[in-house]
């Protein structure tokens, strides 16, 4: 699933320093991040991290207070409404007029989008089983974020961007889902930014990563490049051991008996890492990595 | 863009704009057809200012519903929000249906009333425009107050409600409200000014408009409409609470206001014969050119003995105040008429009889002067249904009280009245609802209070009576939630209860048994 590194392609969208405070609580501080031309990017963050609040600073939907969005080859301070005509987008909830059947949503959305394809957007709800003359308030969830799905294909958009599309589908229905995403994205070489918390989702989806939490970025690269870079140690208790200067401590506490570690550092740097006596290296999943990143600690009852 | 959203608007509110029509039709049906309106001048510009009371702040209110105060609260502007569209301009899209479906309206209304008056009427241009600006400042500055009002979301229903109710209290409190710059452009000279241009009310009700307006778009766009979309919130249990007592705090506000602003208007009636006794001042004065000397004779002793009477039960009751006593004097009524005044609460009472007539019934008059004075000293709240037995009884007791007295069984007179009408299961239920005795027969059931009050007096004491009616009727309540207030946590039972130490079901006991012990007729 990861993009051929050789040489990198353009930037589709870049954001450099997206700050955005709610009172006096920084929902985004400082976040920056890179989305590359046709590859799926998924956006990682515990609830509560800053995802919907970069997403729709991203939509133009909430103004930053600081920073820059190059989108398209913009740059701005807020998403005008051109650049929003060639993005796609899925909202967490699908808050859609209850009243109008999907046919007529179909109509009444394309009306904003120059490049709207209404056959396109017939095609899409018939592939993907959504009944055209049935009132939205008639459809399931699943129906829904479906339907919002071909809302957002149907202007052939230039990036797609999905905020946590799969809350509160069931598993099945979650999987079939981000199928879907990635199968346009492929066929069409679209871009793609989905945000979720789930790790799976993630791991099985994305090209690269990008994890926020509280606000910030705290790692964007591919899953290959977190694994590389984040890695865990195990040190028997008693044993000393103090991480050498150019290694970041993401996560520290006792395990099983055992002092557990999280650390940062360049691949080449953890080959010349000197352990104590006992103490371990491990590769960590892409659960673990995200856990030590975002830095939650064990409940101990 | 524009279209797409007006198409959605249209077919979202179709049937809403579709009722807004049909009551307009009705009340085009109702100019035209309303030839008493015709004949009494100002053609069917007459119906158009109903109109404009009626119609147009209703539409208002029902366009600022349907086409924000829904959106905001079926969150759908957040679907919006997610399209290629400025929120301006949704909120923009919105503001112009409503204002060209109101103006549309209007403006028929207008045409149709121009149309009926051709015949009747001199449609000069300067009439027409005065009638055409006069209903735009109007309509502008109701519209745009209800499109202001509906993005306050939960807060606009009681919002709206205070405004209204604190309208009407400076209403009725004698503020000329109907002065003030919008609401002089829809005066009762409406129809009929055809020179004077009212700049000044058009200013402000234009200046009111724009600043509403800009009002209901700085809340619709302030913090990427999250003000907004906040103020949809449902309201909390505890927020209900908090704005309940705001509310409540704001009515008194404004009452005592009114209140005040009552007071600074007393009645006058020159060369009335003035007599005052304590707290109780009473004027009577006869309403013809030159009284004869049996009329000013008679005038000078109903002043005392009204003033007599009344002082004594001013002092009886310990008020501190009293509403000033107006009697009028009138040849043209007969002997058993009185009538009203019909003052406020706080400028007293007013009442007109012939008090020179062959069988004018002097204690008539000092009794109702007992009841009316009693209702406007307490602002109407001594009239409350579980209230009434009380008043009843000391309005009936209080000008017999001294033959009452001497007679040394202050039942005796009253007991075979209240014997017939006193329900078989009598108990508190009945004084809390005193309307259900009254509504059998309203003269035994006030011998049946009188009796209750004298069951009071003899079993506890003359002084236990005269605290209970103190209590009940002393005090001078506001005319607003305070008095109500004041009145609803003081239920007569328990006023009862603390200042006599009886309790209502003793009190109950001991008069049924006084009422059953009189032979059956």
């Amino acid at each position: 699933m990861e993009f051929p590194s050789s040489l990198p392609p353009p930037a589709v969208l870049e954001v450099r320093g997206l700050r955005r405070h709610f009172g006096k609580v920084p929902a985004v501080d400082g976040v920056d991040l890179t989305v590359r031309e046709g590859e799926i990017y998924g956006f990682l963050g515990i609830n509560g991290a800053g995802k919907t609040t970069t997403i729709r600073a991203l939509m133009g939907i909430i103004a930053a207070e600081a920073g820059t969005i190059s989108l398209l080859g913009e740059t701005t301070r807020r998403t005008s409404v051109a650049q929003k005509r060639r993005i796609g987008y899925v909202s967490q909830e699908q808050n859609f007029y209850p009243w109008m059947t999907c046919a007529a949503l179909g109509r009444f959305v394309g009306a904003f989008y120059p490049t709207w394809d209404g056959a396109e957007f017939a095609r899409l709800l018939s592939v993907l089983e959504v009944p055209a003359e049935r009132r939205v308030s008639e459809l399931s969830g699943g129906m829904r974020a479906k339907l919002a799905l071909a809302l957002a294909l149907a202007p052939r958009p230039a990036l797609l961007i999905l905020d946590e599309p799969t809350a509160g589908l069931d598993p099945v229905a979650r999987r079939e889902f981000m199928q879907l995403i990635v199968a346009q994205a492929r066929q069409h070489r679209r871009t793609t930014l989905f945000s979720s918390h789930l790790i799976d989702e993630v791991e099985r989806t994305a090209d690269r990563v990008g994890i926020i939490h509280r606000g910030r970025m705290h790692f964007e690269g591919s899953l290959r490049e977190l694994r590389g870079l984040v890695r865990r140690v195990r040190v028997p208790l008693g044993v000393e051991f103090v991480p050498p200067p150019d290694f970041e401590l993401w996560r520290d506490e006792p395990q099983d008996g055992v002092r557990t570690l999280a650390l940062r550092a360049a691949p080449t740097a953890w080959d010349g890492l000197a352990l104590p006596p006992g103490a371990v290296v491990e590769e960590l999943s892409l659960e673990d990595a995200f856990i030590a990143c975002v830095g939650s600690t064990v409940v101990r009852l | 863009m524009i279209r797409g959203l007006l198409a959605k608007e249209l077919r979202q509110h179709g049937y809403t704009l579709a009722f807004l029509f049909v009551m307009m039709l009705g009340a085009l049906a109702l100019i035209a057809g309303n030839a008493t309106l015709r004949r009494a001048g100002g053609g069917g510009f007459s119906a158009v200012l109903i109109l404009h009371y009626t119609y147009v702040p209703l539409a208002c209110l029902v366009l600022g519903q349907v086409l924000i105060a829904t959106e905001f609260r079926q969150k759908t502007q957040l679907f919006l929000e997610g399209l290629p569209l400025p929120r301006w301009r949704m909120i923009g899209v919105k503001f112009t249906l409503g204002l060209a479906v109101l103006v549309a309206a209007i403006t028929a209304a207008l045409f149709v009333a121009g149309w009926q008056a051709r015949g009747t009427e001199a449609m000069t241009p300067r009439f027409a425009t005065l009638v055409a600006l006069k209903s735009a400042g109007w309509v502008w500055f109701m519209y745009t107050l209800c499109f202001a009002l509906s993005f306050l979301g939960r807060y606009r229903v009681i919002l709206g409600a205070t405004l209204f109710i604190g309208f009407l209290m400076f209403a009725e409190s004698g503020v000329r409200v109907a002065e003030f710059g919008p609401l002089a452009l829809v005066d009762q000279r409406f129809a009929y000014e055809r020179q004077i241009f009212p700049t000044g009310a058009l200013a402000i009700a234009a200046g009111a408009g724009l600043g509403l307006a800009a009002l209901g778009f700085a809340l619709g766009l302030v913090r990427d409409a999250s003000v907004a979309a906040m103020l949809a919130e449902k309201m909390s249990s505890r927020e209900k609470v908090v704005m309940t007592l705001l509310s409540l705090i704001v009515l008194v506000v404004f009452g005592h206001v009114a209140e005040r602003r009552k007071a600074t208007r007393p009645v006058r009636m020159p060369g009335a014969i003035e007599v005052e006794r304590g707290v109780v001042r009473v004027a009577v004065a006869a309403a013809v050119d030159a009284p004869s000397r049996a009329e000013s004779a008679a005038l000078e002793r109903i002043a005392a003995r009204a003033a007599e009477e009344l002082g004594a039960l001013a002092e009886y009751l310990g008020c501190t105040s009293f509403p000033p006593i107006f009697i009028v004097h009138r040849r043209d009524l007969a002997a058993e008429e009185l009538t009203n005044g019909n003052l406020k609460y706080s400028q007293g009472v007013m009442l007109r009889a012939n008090l020179v007539a062959k069988d004018f019934d002097e204690a008539a008059l000092l009794e109702r002067l007992v009841r009316e004075s009693l209702l406007a000293h307490t602002s109407g709240l001594a009239g409350r249904d579980r209230n009434t037995w009380a008043f009843d009884g000391l309005v009936a007791w209080w000008p017999v009280r001294a033959e009452a007295a001497a007679a040394g069984a202050p039942d005796a007179a009253w007991l075979p009245a209240a014997a017939l009408v006193m329900p078989r299961d009598f108990s508190p239920r009945h004084l809390r609802a005193w309307s259900s005795v009254w509504m059998v027969n309203v003269e035994q059931s006030r011998a049946l209070a009188a009796v209750g009050l004298g069951v009071l007096a003899q079993r506890h004491g003359v002084e236990a009576r005269q605290r209970f009616l103190s209590a009940m009727f002393g005090p001078a309540r506001p005319q607003d939630v305070r008095g109500w207030l004041a009145d609803v946590l003081q239920p007569p039972h328990r006023r009862l209860r603390t200042t006599t130490g009886v309790t209502v079901e003793t009190l109950i006991a001991e008069w049924r048994a006084a009422v059953l012990a009189v032979p059956p007729p």
